[in-house]
């Protein structure tokens, strides 16, 4: 079962543009806060309409500007976990699922589906509460629940775990993986927390201003992002304007250096991505000067300015650390933590 | 610019209520007339032609039921002379008055100043294509009985409604059987009446003459005086007037040839 | 005792209402989706009988249906007739208490959390089911409120209800028109007794809206 999205919207001066196709898996949209990520799930469940473009599921035609279709969200199969949860605040955890089962006729049938799910997610104790009863946990089961009875083709899930505690987050990422494996159709996952877009998605889409990509194998991004918009959504904090070199060396201005790396680097490279352990103290390198030193639970992010130019380094520096703001250090970076970066076409 | 649009809206609404408090010139004095409303037309006619004789006075007047004036002067409004269309209501406002017929003892008249200015006749008008074949009192009378018709007339504060009342009795109608058949509908003041008659919402009406011929209607009958009596407007200054010379001349002046002739015009008839 | 009035008064305020009820929430939800500029037209429009002297909406209404005016005339030859009748006095009651039902509900609407609606598009549930069964009652405190005082001004009704239907006892008198008449010719104790029946049926009515809103316990923000 496939999805396919070809869409364009603007909204004053935002301007919506996306284009991918997804499979069955989990199919991750990474993303700042207002890059498009939730408008665009909201395009594809039929809540908003593009300006133009085809979206098409599993054959089925939902949205084409050209030919004037627009399925209403009634009709579109595609089941939708808001980041609020939207459970019916007057209808208690039984009949809010039951709502999900207003099509099926048959009283057997729907008992027994009913039944399955609620098993399935573990709501045994809490069908007769209310919503407003219920920890933010407890309510996206039971949405999660009402959506899967429901039997959708396409599931979208905006910001599942932004709600909820981060220490908890691990464990419902966990319970999260079971569950989709057992719904077994395509899902999207939208997120701005690359953690959860790495344990849940198979592939990931990137949102940056409105544009988002096709979606990427999710190590191979996380591993090799290709421009300055996906190094720093995988969490590389240190992006500079960079130069071609050679096919295994980039030019770096800021620095007055030239950093190796594991190639092969392309002609039209415009920045260089660090990634924030890569950095060493050596001999021969590169001064930059202490501009901030951040404590963390697991060490310190030490900020620094490069004497040569513009632009802040990151660095994760190891235990312990000695100098003050304002200290001077030689740096240099190893070649597998230099990444090359190219232009957003 | 959206609050400059509404605070332009808002301050056009201002306009009026400045102009309506206008500049009062020294010499002008206002009289306030209060008139039982079967006198509208022809006291807004008198007023112009007065106010041309004497630019100096303005007169404003206040039309309604007589027995509505009445309780607005006992309650303390302004007023300078007072017109009703019956004797009761001034009777009740007239210290000189028997005991019988001012049983609060008011004292509102004027002394000496108190004359019967006009004559009316009570009337019998019939909705146009809805008269439920109702051709005089009599008939009236009769259909009033049997059902099915609706009668306008004053309620029993409003004099032409008492009138009314006093045309039941002389028919031996009780009123009270008629109201709970239904065939009754009450106004508060003679041209609330008139309206309905001339609307065509009631079938006919107990008014004045004067009304009718105000109101362009056909008279289909009038009253005689062994049905309800002779119909006399009663006119005073009022003690609490603060120009009682101009009231006093305003009076005067009502009972002027010119003045007569414009009541004669709708059916007054200056008092024997 | 004549107690027509009594009968008469909350006939028309019953009916009254449950028209305004529906008008009013269909209007409110409609025009909400209407485009900004026409939303605002519609606004003005349906709101002026609030601002508007009663007696200025019941000339307007004589003006419309009295039987000597185009639409009236009509009326009467298929043997409707509003004027001096009681229906006329539902008409005066419908037209000022539209109004308020309309404006509580469309408060009590914008208050809505869409989301709960597009998540139940999604699951496929019906535009009437999400209306009914999810809007309505997520917005029952605004619209209970809103009924409340549509059938307050209905029953209250004086202005616009004496010029359209009059006062005929045993066929139009509601309660506040007998309570003028009965000042106007002198008749203070009957006066009075009506003043007492309508500060009852007030309080009670008033009473049972408390009862039925205190019964309500969820919450809406979850």
């Amino acid at each position: 079962m496939s999805l396919s999205v070809d869409i364009e919207k603007t909204y004053g001066t935002f301007h919506l543009k996306a284009a991918f196709t997804v499979t069955d898996g989990v199919t991750g949209i990474l993303g700042a806060s207002g890059s498009g990520k939730s408008l665009t799930l909201k395009c594809i469940a039929g809540i908003e309409r593009p300006d133009r473009g085809r979206i098409v599921l599993d054959g089925v035609t939902l949205f084409d500007s050209e030919a004037h279709i627009d399925l209403p969200p009634q009709k579109r199969r595609v089941g939708y976990l808001f980041q609020s949860y939207a459970l019916f605040p007057n209808m208690t955890v039984k009949q809010n699922v039951l709502c999900g089962l207003h099509a099926v006729k048959d009283k057997a049938e729907k008992a027994h589906i009913y039944g399955e799910t609620v098993r399935m997610l573990g709501l045994e104790r809490l069908e007769a509460h209310m919503p407003h009863q219920l920890s933010g946990g407890e309510q996206q089961r039971v949405a999660l629940a009402r959506i899967l009875v429901n039997r959708p083709k396409l599931l979208l899930l905006d910001e599942p775990f932004s709600a909820l505690d981060p220490s908890l987050r691990v464990r419902l990422c966990v319970e999260m993986r079971e569950i989709l494996k057992g719904y077994g159709g395509p899902s999207v996952l939208v997120t701005h927390d690359r953690d959860e877009a790495y344990m849940l998605c198979s592939e990931i889409a990137t949102a940056d201003a409105g544009r988002i990509s096709a979606p990427r194998d999710t190590e191979s991004l996380f591993a090799r992002p290709k421009t300055a918009a996906e190094a720093a959504l995988v969490g590389i904090k240190t992006v500079l304007p960079a130069t071609f070199a050679d096919s295994a060396h980039i030019s770096v201005p800021a620095l007055r250096v030239t950093l190796e790396t594991i190639g092969p680097v392309h002609e039209d490279l415009c920045a260089v991505g660090i990634r924030a352990d890569g950095f060493a103290e050596t001999a021969d390198g590169f001064s930059a000067t202490v501009a901030d030193v951040l404590p963390t639970p697991d060490g310190r992010l030490v900020l620094l300015r490069p004497c040569g130019g513009e632009g802040l380094l990151y660095w994760d520096a190891p235990a312990p650390w000695t100098l003050p703001v304002g200290g001077t250090v030689t740096l240099g970076v190893r070649p597998s933590a230099v990444l090359p970066l190219y232009q957003d076409d | 610019m959206k609050r400059i649009v509404a605070l332009l809206l808002v301050l056009l609404l201002a306009v009026p209520m400045t102009a309506a408090c206008g500049s009062k010139n020294a010499e002008e004095i206002t009289l306030t007339v209060f008139a039982a409303a079967s006198m509208t037309e022809t006291l807004n006619e008198i007023k112009t032609m007065y106010e041309t004789a004497h630019p100096n006075v303005k007169i404003v007047y206040n039309f309604d039921s007589s027995g509505t004036l009445k309780d607005q002067i006992e309650k303390g409004a302004e007023c300078d002379l007072f017109i009703s269309a019956g004797q009761k209501q001034m009777n009740q406002l007239d210290i000189t008055a028997s005991k019988e017929v001012n049983p609060d003892g008011l004292d509102f008249v004027l002394d000496g100043t108190r004359v019967n200015l006009l004559e009316n006749r009570v009337t019998l008008c019939v909705a146009e294509g809805n008269d439920a074949g109702i051709d005089s009192f009599d008939t009236l009378a009769r259909k009033l009985k049997e059902g099915g018709v609706l009668l306008a007339m004053g309620n029993s504060d409003v004099p032409v409604g008492q009138y009314t009342q006093k045309i039941f009795q002389y028919y031996g109608l009780d009123e009270d059987a008629l109201r709970k058949s239904g065939v009754l509908t009450y106004g508060s003041n003679v041209k609330e009446v008139t309206t309905q008659v001339k609307e065509g919402v009631v079938n006919c009406g107990v008014i004045y003459c004067t009304d009718a011929f105000s109101a362009g209607l056909t008279i289909t009958d009038y009253a005689t005086k062994e049905m309800c009596g002779q119909v006399i407007y009663p006119a005073a200054v009022m003690k609490e007037s603060k120009h009682p010379d101009e009231a006093k001349a305003f009076l005067d002046y009502l009972f002027a040839d010119e003045a007569m002739a414009v009541f004669m015009k709708v059916g007054f008839a200056p008092v024997q | 005792m004549d107690w027509f009035p009594l009968w008469n008064s909350l006939r028309i305020a019953a009916i009254g209402s449950v028209i305004v009820f529906f008008l009013g929430i269909l209007a409110a939800y409609y025009i909400a989706r209407l485009p900004r500029v026409l939303k605002g037209v519609l606004d003005v429009v349906l709101t002026l009988p609030l601002v508007l002297p009663p007696t200025v909406v019941g000339y307007c209404l004589l003006l419309i249906f009295g039987p000597k005016h185009p639409v009236g005339a009509f009326l009467s030859t298929i043997g409707i007739r509003f004027v001096m009748t009681w229906y006329g006095g539902v008409l005066a009651a419908t037209v000022v208490a539209f109004p308020l039902m309309y404006r509580t509900a469309r408060g009590a609407f914008e208050s809505f959390d869409e989301t709960l609606a597009y998540s139940a598009k999604t699951l496929g549930l019906s535009n009437t089911f999400i209306f009914w069964r999810i809007r309505m009652p997520y917005c029952r405190q605004g619209i209970l409120a809103g009924i409340v005082l549509a059938f307050a001004r209905a029953l209250g009704e004086y202005g616009a209800t004496s010029m359209l239907i009059g006062y005929t006892p045993g066929r139009t008198a509601t309660i506040s028109t007998t309570v003028y008449q009965l000042w106007r010719t002198d008749d203070d104790a009957g006066a009075l007794f009506w003043v007492l029946i309508n500060l009852a049926i007030s309080a009670i009515v008033l009473l049972a809206v408390n009862l039925l809103e205190r019964r309500n316990g969820w919450r809406k923000r979850v």
